[in-house]
């Protein structure tokens, strides 16, 4: 499993939960206010609307009261009496109804005029006319139809007309007729109540338009009247014409017609969009403060553990001298952190430090030891070899000799330096070659090859004396004259040694087990070889090596590498 | 025990989670005045039938067609709402309602305030819509019965105690109940031409008054337009009646010990109200017509469980229901004093 990092544990759950929070505040308040805004604004549009209704049911309530007026009085009256007295009762209601234009009466069976106000115009009148015959028709409702005579100058207007029995004498039952001026109340809602596109449309219950405030039609429009048609009465938002409206629809009492109010809704519509841009920029504003916050104070947590990280993460790549920030900001509990990470680094530098420099002292002893395991007898032999030079009277030899061992321990013992310059170690192998060419008589030759350019290196002490002295040791046929080739040279990042000899050689199998024993403290053989080897390996490590090229009745070659980046240094 | 008393929880709270559940069919009954005293008994006979039957809501519009729609609206807004039951305020707004309640297919039976026969038109309104109620014309001319029944016949009448001036035509006051109502125009149309056409009496109408249906008005009216020429008052209901007798009550006879329809003259009204009865008993109201609430209630109930359930319509006997189409007349009936 991935781990996640502090920052991400520490800012992903936080901003979840605060968007989480910031949406559900969002649309909680959104929800909230376009309901709330939506409710009130319906309700005040339903109380407008209501009291519209109120003002023509008033309106028409008074009509009919008028029309009810007359039916009594048209029972209580006296058959002689009818014409000149419902004439003056007429001309008597108009004085209070200035809405009233004409009131007449007419015969029910035959239309014949009865009687009517000073303007009526006192003729028969057409059975079939739609105001008679719907009175006749349905004898206990008033009947509401358009005027049969337009008036000049009244723009809207309607015939009111209903049967009137006549209790004493049923061949005098009539239809009452009267021309209502409809303009006084249509002007008391002008369209800019209703707002852009509102209107207000009276029609009967069969959808006849009787009266609408549109300017565009003289009737219900198809979208109109689908409207109307699918919610009858009621109240409901409606989308036409580009405009959000609130339809309100009713019957008006007493009267079969209908009326349907659109009130333009369009600023509620804008006052929820606007509201909803608002705190949407409220919730944007809100994150992006909230997340700069967080990060701060995520960085302010997370960027001296980071810091702690990344010094942890040089100590796993064995970097112990790691530089400890002496004092990290941050909270208590990273500078407690980075305090005893510090303390912890002290300690481990303490102990690597305190092991490194006994890993010196014991491989400066080993070294040593190694080195004197030079033979000493070779001293005595030498010296042995001078006594006899000068008995023999050879005092020129016997002092050569004596230059050359001089030499020879100079070089051994350097003032006790393990490390010497590359050209003593080639110079000490010289003096012992010419020491034990003196002593054995000039029975070898040998040859030194040093390749130019070698001087500036360094190498560890007494390397090729041994091996030289295994060669005449080891490798010379007594037989023949025996030779012995010393080369030095670089090869690529390396110095080579070579000593070459023409003696006996060995078999694989001895150089197997040679090879073998360099690495095995058990065996003891071919202890100078072995001492070498480890001598090099101590101080130039895996990459210096010691190769041995042997071939029987051939001779046998000796190689020993070492890194030139080690042969540089000097000091110990 | 423990574990009965257990299962009887797990078993009552499973039970109250069904009824919580499952949605109840809910007849809207809506009436125009709740003080209305023959729309309150028939409100009454009716809500006894649906005891048991189906689950109701009472909804009263107080006189206001507006309110009435509202809560038409809301009626049938609620999915519970199978059935509605109304007497309107405006009877012209039937067909608005019709129109209303077809959109959720619940049906109506209007009761009481008729509505026209167009209004019942449509398909579905003639599936779905039914009207009871009182036949006005009927309870009319069995008003001129009653006076009839009192006079012993128009050949009786002119040597009768009734016809005061012996000139043998009958002179007839009206108390009239509201201006432009169906039953004040047919009740008063119709005693008379019943009276006149039918029995063949010599009728003359004396005076007329709107009275509103109410006892006080018409008690008032009474004072305005009493003379001793009056032989007959017919009253559109009790109430008005009762009211005429309010102000006889406080008059003088020369003959007070003779039966009140003597000392003035016979009162009909119609509706049988209790205090109608009551008068009745007393001898000051001479009859009245039985508008009968139980009959009509119960014929709404029939119609219900056709149109709910499917029921099969009874068949009324004609002298009491008479239907025509989807509009069913309850007839109404003679209530005199038993001899």
């Amino acid at each position: 499993m991935k781990s996640v990092s502090t920052k991400k544990k520490l800012i992903i759950p936080t901003l979840f939960s605060f968007l989480v929070m910031v949406a559900t505040m969002i649309l909680s308040a959104f929800f909230l206010f376009s309901s709330s805004v939506t409710t009130i604004t319906n309700d005040q549009t339903l109380v407008a609307s209501q009291q519209v209704l109120t003002n023509y049911e008033s309106y028409f309530d008074s009509v009919i009261t008028v029309s009810n007026n007359v039916l009594g009085t048209y029972s209580n009256i006296k058959s002689s009496d009818i014409e000149s007295g419902m004439g003056s009762y007429f001309n008597t209601v108009e004085t209070f109804k200035p809405e009233i234009l004409r009131m007449s009466i007419y015969k029910a069976s035959t239309g014949a005029f009865l009687s009517g106000d000073t303007l009526s115009s006192k003729n028969n009148v057409d059975k079939n006319e739609t105001w008679f015959s719907n009175a006749t028709t349905n004898t206990l409702i008033n009947v509401f139809s358009p005027v049969s005579t337009a008036y000049p100058n009244v723009q809207y207007t309607f015939t009111l007309s209903k049967y009137l029995p006549y209790d004493k004498d049923s061949d005098l039952d009539a239809v009452l007729k009267i021309d209502y001026d409809f303009s006084k109340i249509v002007d008391t809602i002008s369209p800019a109540t209703l707002g852009e596109g509102g209107r207000f449309i009276i029609y009967t219950k069969d959808y006849q338009t009787i009266y609408t405030s549109n300017s565009k039609s003289s009737v219900l429009t198809t979208e109109e009247k689908a409207l109307v048609q699918k919610l009858v009465i009621g109240s409901t938002g409606v989308n036409f014409d580009g405009h959000r409206f609130y339809l309100y629809a009713a019957t008006i009492t007493n009267t079969s017609w209908r009326v349907a109010i659109f009130t333009n809704q369009d600023a509620l519509a804008l006052a929820i969009s606007r509201f909803t841009w608002i705190i949407g920029l409220v919730g944007l504003v809100l994150v992006v403060v909230f997340v700069s916050i967080l990060l701060l104070v995520a960085d302010s947590i997370t960027k001296p553990i980071k810091r702690l990280q990344n010094e942890m993460a040089e100590i796993e790549s064995l970097n112990y001298q790691t530089s400890l920030q002496p004092e990290i900001q941050g909270s208590a509990e990273v500078v407690e952190l980075n305090h005893s990470f510090n303390q912890m680094m002290g300690r481990i530098t303490e102990l690597t430090s305190a092991i490194v420099s006994e890993k010196e002292e014991q491989r400066k002893s080993e070294l040593k030891a190694l080195q004197n395991q030079i033979n000493p007898h070779f001293l005595y032999n030498t010296l042995d070899s001078i006594i006899a030079m000068i008995d023999k009277g050879e005092n020129a030899r016997a002092e050569d000799m004596i230059v050359a061992l001089s030499k020879f321990f100079r070089i051994s013992i350097s003032k006790g330096r393990n490390i010497i310059p590359l050209p003593n170690e080639i110079e000490h192998a010289r003096n012992y070659l010419l020491i034990q060419k003196m002593r054995f008589g000039d029975s070898f030759s040998f040859t030194i090859n040093v390749a130019p350019g070698l001087e500036k290196y360094y190498v560890v002490k007494l390397i090729l004396q041994p091996l030289v002295e295994n060669s005449i040791g080891h490798g010379l046929k007594e037989d023949e004259e025996g030779h012995i080739a010393i080369r030095a040279y670089e090869d690529g990042d390396f110095i080579k040694f070579e000593i070459q000899d023409n003696g006996f050689g060995m078999t694989p199998t001895k150089v197997d087990e040679l090879v073998k024993s360099f690495n095995d403290d058990t065996v003891y053989q071919g202890v100078g070889l072995k001492n070498v080897y480890q001598r090099i390996r101590i101080y130039y490590g895996d990459k210096a090596d010691v190769l041995i090229h042997s071939e029987e009745d051939v001779g046998t070659t000796i190689t020993i590498v070492i890194p030139k980046e080690g042969a540089l240094r000097h000091e110990e | 025990m423990k574990n009965n008393l257990c299962k009887t929880l797990v078993l009552l709270s499973a039970l109250a989670l069904c009824a919580c559940q499952k949605p109840v069919s809910l007849a809207q009954i809506f009436i125009y005045d709740s003080t209305d005293t023959f729309i309150g008994s028939l409100k009454g006979n009716l809500l006894k039938n649906l005891d048991g039957y189906i689950a109701y809501n009472v909804n009263s519009a107080e006189r206001k067609q507006t309110t009435q729609n509202e809560q038409t609206i809301s009626a049938l807004e609620d999915s519970r709402t199978k059935i509605l039951v109304m007497n309107t305020v405006d009877r012209l707004s039937s067909s608005a309602l019709i129109e209303k309640a077809e959109k959720t297919d619940v049906p109506i039976i209007f009761f009481n305030r008729e509505p026209l026969p167009t209004d019942f038109a449509s398909d579905w309104a003639s599936k779905n819509c039914y009207y009871v109620g009182s036949d006005p014309s009927v309870e009319g001319k069995l008003q001129a019965r009653i006076a009839d029944q009192i006079f012993g016949g128009k050949d009786a009448f002119s040597s009768s105690i009734y016809d005061k001036n012996n000139d043998g035509w009958i002179q007839v006051a009206i108390l009239k109940g509201e201006q432009g109502h169906q039953d004040t125009e047919q009740r008063s149309r119709y005693c008379v031409s019943e009276l006149s056409k039918t029995l063949g009496y010599n009728v003359q109408i004396v005076s007329t008054a709107y009275c509103n249906w109410e006892r006080s008005v018409a008690r008032e009216m009474m004072k305005t337009f009493y003379n001793s020429s009056i032989e007959l008052l017919f009253a559109n209901n009790d109430d008005m009646a009762l009211g005429a007798i309010d102000y006889l009550q406080t008059l003088s006879t020369s003959t007070p010990s003779a039966p009140f329809s003597q000392q003035f003259f016979p009162i009909i009204g119609v509706d049988d109200t209790a205090a109608g009865q009551a008068a009745v008993e007393a001898g000051t109201l001479s009859g009245t017509v039985l508008n009968n609430a139980e009959r009509q209630a119960s014929v709404i109930f029939d119609l219900m469980k056709h149109v709910l359930d499917g029921k099969e319509i009874p068949h009324y006997d004609a002298s009491q229901v008479v239907p025509n189409g989807n509009f069913y007349h309850v007839l109404g009936e003679i209530i005199r004093k038993a001899s």
